[in-house]
């Protein structure tokens, strides 16, 4: 299978940087995937499931937050604002930010604020959902 | 003997003083270690991020956004109102660290009186109001632990007053760690993104790229570009002035500790001639003493 080179970078850690046969993000209306020789994209990318593929590897999932993607000549970048492999989530911690979230939006105070709850907790039941549904060594 | 006693104290105080000075510069030099490695955690993503942009200018349709100016960023309108994040110390004892800040702080303000101020950090608050200079009073963040969640509620907060026109553009001044030795406080401009801000090579911006495709749409995606930049830069600002100021306060506490060393030392010198003219003129008395005794017993026995 042909690959291509793929870096994702969240905005603390590198996550990935190497050769990688197949990527699937998550987009505003699904999913998008990438195989090698994929036509020049930005691509504005959602908090959701991560999937990437190294040549004769298993597939490794994360959850990504919101970010970016850039793929030129075959160079792919995923820029994520936080990203975290599946096993490396802390579920505790997700659950107490979605609980923050949610007593935040009742809270109802400005536009801004109701914003910024509504994506986080977005973003923490995706980690919760990524961490339940792949967390775990596969057997 | 109260003169000796008054300097014994002294001397223990220095001495304990210049054991806390040396705390706090242990204390700083270790957080500034974990801050320098953050700070290179966060380069490979914000430098991509950066000629992501950079290739935004090149695609041969014309951005017409409102997140992008054509113009110079040095084109300003006298009147224009700012929103300004600020970003100081939450605590002082940090050399001129604190105090950079300010007085770059007072002069874009002077120059644009109707601007916003967010100010991060204890200290530059207390700063501004003693200034009588007005900042936003719910705006509540601390310069100790910068991390991502807090940059992107800033960022959200600040993006909306520009997105909603309240206003013109946005700044920040924040200290920046050029080298190990050099840090110098830096007024930067977050908003609207000008072309010399992503001119990396220096070289005036090359020939079109081969075109993108935006998914799902231009605006969109620009829209999160803009949210992810403006958090990643105010996040590695935060980093960077964190590091900075660990790095002042430790070259302050260094200078106390040397300063506490040299008094303790004069001190010292000071305490031992007291002590040793003390001792000498005892002696002298005693013998003195003894001399009149002995003076006397002759008399008598002549």
């Amino acid at each position: 299978m042909n690959t291509f080179p793929l870096k994702i970078y969240a905005s603390n850690h590198i996550v990935f940087e190497g050769e990688c046969e197949s990527l699937v993000v998550p987009i505003t209306n699904g999913q998008f995937g990438v195989l090698a020789n994929h036509e020049n994209v930005v691509c504005a990318v959602t908090a959701g499931m991560l999937m990437y593929r190294e040549p004769g590897g298993e597939n490794q999932y994360a959850s990504i937050s919101d970010g970016i993607m850039f793929i030129e000549d075959n160079h792919v970048y995923l820029l994520g604002t936080a990203i975290e492999k599946a096993e490396e989530i802390d579920l505790a911690r997700s659950e107490q930010d979605e609980l923050e979230a949610e007593e935040m939006l009742k809270l109802n105070r400005s536009k801004v604020e109701y914003i910024a709850a509504k994506a986080m907790m977005a973003r923490n039941a995706n980690r919760i959902r990524v961490r339940k549904l792949y967390g775990r060594e596969p057997k | 003997m109260s003169g000796i006693q008054n300097l014994k104290n002294r001397i223990k105080g220095v001495n304990d003083t210049g054991k806390i000075t040396n705390a706090m510069y242990l204390i700083a030099s270790t957080k500034l270690q974990k801050a320098r490695k953050e700070l290179e955690a966060t380069r490979p993503y914000f430098n991509t991020l950066r000629s992501g942009i950079r290739r935004l200018f090149q695609s041969p349709e014309k951005l017409d956004s409102p997140y992008f100016f054509n113009g110079s960023r040095k084109d300003t309108i006298p009147d224009d109102s700012y929103g300004i994040l600020v970003i100081t110390a939450d605590k002082g004892m940090a050399g001129a660290y604190n105090s950079s800040i300010i007085k770059q702080t007072e002069w874009l303000y002077n120059r644009h009186p109707s601007s916003k101020l967010f100010v991060v950090g204890e200290f530059g608050r207390k700063a501004l109001e003693a200034k009588n200079i007005p900042f936003e009073e719910d705006f509540f963040y601390t310069s100790q632990r910068p991390t991502i969640k807090s940059s992107r509620e800033i960022a959200y907060r600040l993006l909306d007053l520009y997105e909603s026109n309240q206003v013109d553009r946005l700044y920040i001044i924040y200290t920046d760690m050029k080298s190990a030795m050099i840090e110098e406080p830096i007024i930067d401009l977050i908003m609207p993104f000008t072309k010399e801000d992503f001119d990396i090579d220096g070289d005036g911006i090359p020939d079109p790229a081969p075109p993108f495709e935006f998914i799902p749409s231009p605006e969109k995606v620009l829209r999160y570009i803009v949210y992810s930049y403006v958090t990643g830069f105010i996040y590695s600002a935060l980093v960077d002035s964190f590091c900075s100021e660990q790095y002042a306060r430790m070259t302050a506490m260094s200078s106390a500790n040397d300063n506490a060393r040299n008094i303790a030392a004069e001190l010292q010198m000071q305490y031992n001639r007291m002590r040793q003219g003390e001792i000498t003129n005892e002696i002298i008395e005693v013998s003195a003493g003894a001399k009149a005794q002995a003076l006397h017993k002759k008399k008598e026995n002549a």
